[in-house]
């Protein structure tokens, strides 16, 4: 089957040649959590980036980011503009469901969690530690830790109770001392 | 630009990972979705019929479960296109949307016996182990074929 060339040219500056075959898996509808873990970016501000860019996709907000639902190709570059915004504290995955699909929709199901919630829930508790490790692996700061350094750390022994009652004292008494010689 | 499976299947740390290093992740809401965006006679969710266990019959015999064959059969061709896999274990969460835990590691059991290269951490509970977890996967997606940071 034939098809019409339409160049044209995506976010990233590449050129992109469709033909109605190569389409196919671009108009694709699709959706996509956008997740924030951020402390500089809010999810108004990821909508309003949206909006500004006259990018073709339907978006939400909710309790923890936004949903972006439209072609594949116009979400994953809605997903490449936004993460611009805070590279390491703004996290994406694909949903199956589009913004009010109906068996899905909580105020149609009045209330209760959607399906998937409670994993969504337990890993954006965990976004923060992994934000903190995306930053120290990739700026090459990071060095693996050797097995015998992993052993050390496995077998280390809890403290006494009675011991650390004496070193809360001891650090006690070091901050007043020295608040007292400042002051 | 490699096809990654991950476990938890739904999962939003590992499906971010595999993205931003240059992959494509495949997960429970690609097979869902496309259930869902069906534009067939019967819309969702008519369109799971009794044929799912029947192609589930693959991976598992008439007598297990059909909860466990229909979940394979919307696995299947996830299954197929896997070229790397990783999996994370301790997963606290591994019920509800997960899907009993017969299926889960009926999932693990096959993708392991692929020849495909495969990864296997724990849900880091740590900053020291979430460092850990975090190039421990990035190396392994940066070494496979493809595999680039975006």
């Amino acid at each position: 089957m034939s098809g019409e060339n339409v160049d044209g040219e995506n976010l990233k500056g590449e050129n992109v040649a469709a033909t109605k075959d190569v389409v196919a898996e671009k108009d694709e509808m699709i959706t996509n959590y956008i997740v924030l873990s951020s402390e500089i970016v809010l999810a108004n501000d990821l909508m309003k980036a949206i909006m500004q860019s006259k990018i073709k996709v339907v978006s939400k907000e909710t309790c923890f980011g936004i949903k972006v639902s439209g072609r594949r190709e116009d979400v994953d570059n809605a997903v490449l503009l936004v993460k611009k915004l805070d590279p390491i504290g703004i996290f994406a995955k694909e949903s199956g469901f589009e913004p009010g699909n109906h068996p899905r929709c909580r105020s149609s199901r009045y209330g209760g969690p959607k399906p998937g919630f409670h994993l969504l829930e337990s890993e954006i508790r965990m976004l923060p530690a992994i934000s903190a490790a995306l930053e120290v692996v990739e700026s090459g700061r990071y060095r693996p830790q050797t097995p015998e350094a992993k052993e050390k750390r496995s077998t280390a022994k809890k403290v006494n109770f009675d011991e650390f009652v004496d070193i809360v004292n001891e650090t006690i008494n070091k901050i007043a001392a020295d608040a007292k010689s400042e002051g | 630009m490699a096809k990654i499976f991950i476990y938890p299947n739904n999962s939003l740390i590992l499906s971010d990972l595999v993205k931003r290093f240059g992959h494509e992740p495949l997960t429970t809401m690609n097979a869902v979705g496309k259930r869902v965006r069906d534009s067939g006679l019967d819309s969702p969710p008519i369109n799971i019929t009794a044929e799912d266990p029947y192609k589930g019959l693959k991976y598992a015999a008439i007598e297990v479960p059909s909860g466990v064959r229909g979940r394979m059969s919307l696995l299947d061709p996830l299954i197929e296109a896997a070229e790397a896999v990783i999996i994370v274990e301790d997963s606290f969460v591994a019920f509800g949307c997960m899907g009993c835990n017969r299926t889960n590691e009926l999932l693990k059991l096959i993708l392991r016996s692929k020849k495909i290269p495969i990864i296997e951490v724990k849900y880091p509970k740590t900053d020291e182990e979430t460092r850990e977890f975090v190039y421990n996967i990035r190396k392994f997606l940066t070494e496979l074929e493809g595999g680039d940071e975006q």
